[in-house]
């Protein structure tokens, strides 16, 4: 099977977004299953670029297009995947605290989680707790991501997974918590799930959270 | 060949910004201002660009600058800042004629040299740090370090500025992005200004002030900018485009954005306080596009500081340029080597101030030891600048004649006189002498470092604050905690 789709994987690494299309549509016509195509090619593509970043051997921006060629490739097979087979991996909401306007990294995790499979709502900068809890809701997260690079603003993060308990949804999401100043320990102490202390390492431990 | 009579004082400079070089990013940049653009989200600031002639947008908040409103602004900004000291001793006047060196800043995390563990800011920490910038001859001022984070977070900014006024008789940068928080700041600086009253020509403290690369301005922070300037408070404004991600990724393009943003954060303070003193900072950087996380440090951070020092210098401003910084998480060759040529390099640039003191871990965490090999970096730095008195006297040609070939120059007169107005530079904590004398005692460079950093924790006291001003002070913090809560 991978054989088969050597080369649309390949279009992927390389991010070539009109061979990519190109092939996916040729896979269809020839009767391939949206499913299989996601499965069989554009995920291990991601996968190949996932650990070329990590072993640097290219650059974010590579990552980024190849994630965004995915997407789009991803847009075409959505209406014939089944229900649970859109890429499969959950809903994430993101977003930047309140009181806190560094996007930056909150911006580069959302892409690089929406590359690996996850279904990305970016909620923007300055968020609070209610509007975390709201989008939690409306979208059916399966984890919701904050950020924070100030310490003025870290403490927004407790407050949220309170809310998000105060709600009944602390169950339901796993919290991941990163920025700058984050470590493990403050992630251990205000118990939240996972943390990243780079994009590389927040795609992992987000695709561990919903295995 | 004909008779050259002494030139003086020989004293190295660095420059790479030629006059067409100047010329053309100056026209760059105001194409960008008045294209492209740049989006105040401040109601008062878009007013005050409306009414100076400015096309404003109020849907999206962006503001086109003609050339001739930034021109206007180039020409009122005064050409000498004084930052003052509350001890009155310390003045830092940035007139182009020395360098001031700073701290780094703002440390979430401290390296607690006591017990070894990284772990959240106090303000202890921040205290501790201006006790030692204080007793340092090489720093001339001090940045907020570290942020005092057992302080209430709405508060955390104004703390600090009390907390630096209370650790050092030096001048006070600070962070202060919350309008409501000017009043109160303002009652701190008085409480610790000599004669406890507020005196806007000599400020004892002063904000940085950061616009939202690309081309923003943040609302809260820039009104409270104009606030301060308004009552003379110099702002230092700092831009910090990320090359390649808040940026375009080449440095071309990135030194004409950060230099866009700066002017366009000018504009807006000179239309609010017309006249009041700005500081220009010229330290960009790049996004690491292998790790995704900053960089403040390397080749690109060097480029841009020294283009952008020499931009502001051109248009006649201060400016503040980076320094002592590393990107590395440890004292080692990566922090020495990134601390000690963008020092160098700022020095010989003639930057007015350069900051970086004591931290590593691209400005992530504080390290008091670092301060005292910083300062022995900052010594040598100046001591190069100073460069080589050529003259008769110190080409010594008599000694010569009277030593002769053969002899030695121990002896001489010269010799010790020279050496007593210092000729060679001496080192304090940096090392020369035998290998034999350092490997039967072979005390690291940290811990060194540490000793004097106890020792002056110990022994030194920061100059008096004038008297009821430690109360006066707190009551101002407590009144703003109150206020925010
Ligand atoms: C660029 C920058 C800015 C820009 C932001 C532009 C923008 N659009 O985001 C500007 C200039 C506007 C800015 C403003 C300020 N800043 Co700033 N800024 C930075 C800087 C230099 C880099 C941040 C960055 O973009 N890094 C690149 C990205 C890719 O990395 P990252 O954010 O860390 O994200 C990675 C990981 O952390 C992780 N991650 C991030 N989010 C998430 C979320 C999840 C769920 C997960 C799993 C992982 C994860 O993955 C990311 C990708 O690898 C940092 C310095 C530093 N060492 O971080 C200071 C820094 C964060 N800023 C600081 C300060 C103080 C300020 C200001 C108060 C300055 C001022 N006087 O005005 C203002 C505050 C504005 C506000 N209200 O938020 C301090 C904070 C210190 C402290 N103790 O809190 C820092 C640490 C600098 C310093 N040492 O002084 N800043």
């Amino acid at each position: 099977m991978s054989d088969q789709y050597g080369p649309l994987k390949q279009a992927v690494i390389d991010g070539n977004a009109d061979l990519t299309n190109a092939l996916v549509q040729a896979a269809l016509a020839q009767g391939a299953a949206a499913k299989e195509i996601l499965e069989g090619a554009l995920l291990p593509g991601m996968a190949v670029v996932g650990e070329r970043m990590k072993s640097g051997e290219c650059f974010i921006p590579e990552v980024l297009l190849s994630a965004r060629v995915m997407q789009g490739a991803l847009d075409a097979l959505r209406p014939l995947l089944a229900e649970g087979e859109g890429g499969g991996l959950g809903t994430v909401v993101i977003g930047t605290v309140e009181g806190d306007l560094h996007d930056i990294g909150k911006n580069l995790v959302g892409m690089m989680l929406s590359g690996a499979g996850f279904e990305v709502i970016n909620l923007g900068t300055g968020i609070t707790p209610a509007q975390f809890v709201a989008a939690a809701e409306e979208h059916g997260a399966t984890i919701v991501g904050m950020s924070a690079l100030l310490t003025t603003t870290i403490p927004r993060m407790k407050e949220t997974i309170d809310a998000l308990a105060a709600a009944g949804l602390r169950d339901k999401v796993k919290v991941m918590i990163g920025g700058a100043p984050v470590t493990q320990a403050f992630a251990d102490e205000i118990g939240a799930d996972g943390y990243g202390a780079n994009a590389g390492a927040a795609v992992d431990r987000a695709k561990s959270l919903v295995k | 060949m004909p008779e050259a009579s002494a030139p003086g004082r020989l004293a190295p400079r660095v420059s790479m910004l030629t006059d067409d070089a100047f010329v053309y990013v100056h026209g760059q940049t105001l194409e960008l201002l008045a294209t492209v653009g740049v989006r105040f989200a401040s109601a008062r600031a878009r007013a005050l660009l409306r009414e100076a002639g400015a096309r404003v947008d109020d849907d999206s908040m962006v503001v086109r600058i003609p050339a001739e409103l930034v021109e206007r602004a180039v020409a009122s900004a005064p050409h000498d800042v004084l930052l003052a000291a509350r001890d009155g001793e310390h003045d830092a006047l940035l007139d182009r004629s020395r360098t001031f060196v700073g701290h780094d800043g703002m440390g979430a995390m401290t390296m607690d040299h006591r017990t070894g563990e990284r772990r959240p800011s106090t303000d202890q920490d921040l205290y501790e740090a201006c006790v030692v910038a204080d007793a340092l001859d090489e720093l001339g001022f001090c940045w907020y370090v570290a942020t005092p984070n057992d302080a209430v977070p709405a508060v955390q900014s104004l703390q600090g500025i009390v907390t630096m006024l209370r650790g050092s008789g030096k001048h006070a940068q600070g962070d202060l992005s919350d309008p409501l928080l000017v009043p109160y700041a303002l009652e701190a600086a008085a409480a610790a200004s000599p004669g406890g009253v507020w005196d806007p020509a000599r400020p004892v403290f002063s904000i940085v002030y950061c616009p939202v690369s690309p081309l923003q301005h943040d609302p809260e922070a820039l009104d409270a900018a104009m606030l301060l300037a308004e009552h003379g408070v110099p702002i230092v404004v700092y831009s910090l485009a990320l090359a390649g991600a808040t940026a375009p990724i080449t440095l071309a393009g990135t030194i004409v954005q950060t230099n866009a943003e700066i002017l366009s954060g000018l504009v807006a303070l000179q239309l609010a306080a017309p006249g009041s003193p700005f500081v220009y900072v010229g330290n960009s950087s790049i996004l690491d596009m292998k790790t995704s996380t900053y960089g403040a440090c390397g080749p690109e951070a060097l480029l841009f500081n020294l283009a952008l020092t020499e931009m502001g210098h051109r248009y006649g401003f201060p400016v503040l340029s980076g320094g002592l910084s590393s990107d590395a998480k440890e004292l080692c060759m990566q922090s020495g080597y990134e601390g000690g040529t963008m020092a160098l390099l700022s020095t010989l640039a003639h930057a007015d101030l350069f900051v970086g003191v004591g931290m590593l871990d691209s400005a992530q965490f504080l390290y008091l030891p670092k301060m005292v090999l910083d300062a022995e970096v900052v010594a040598q730095c100046a001591h190069v600048a100073r460069g080589v008195q050529l003259d008769d006297e110190s080409v010594m040609l008599e000694v010569s004649a009277r030593i002769g070939p053969g002899g030695h120059f121990l002896g001489a007169r010269e010799t010790r006189s020279f050496l007593r107005r210092g000729e060679h530079y001496q080192l304090k904590v940096f090392q020369r002498g035998s290998y034999e004398a350092w490997r039967a005692q072979p005390v690291p460079e940290a811990e060194r470092a540490t000793a004097v950093v106890d020792d002056i924790l110990a022994t030194h006291r920061p100059p008096a604050l004038p008297v009821g001003a430690e109360e006066r002070m707190a009551a101002a913090v407590a009144a703003a905690a109150e206020g925010r809560g």
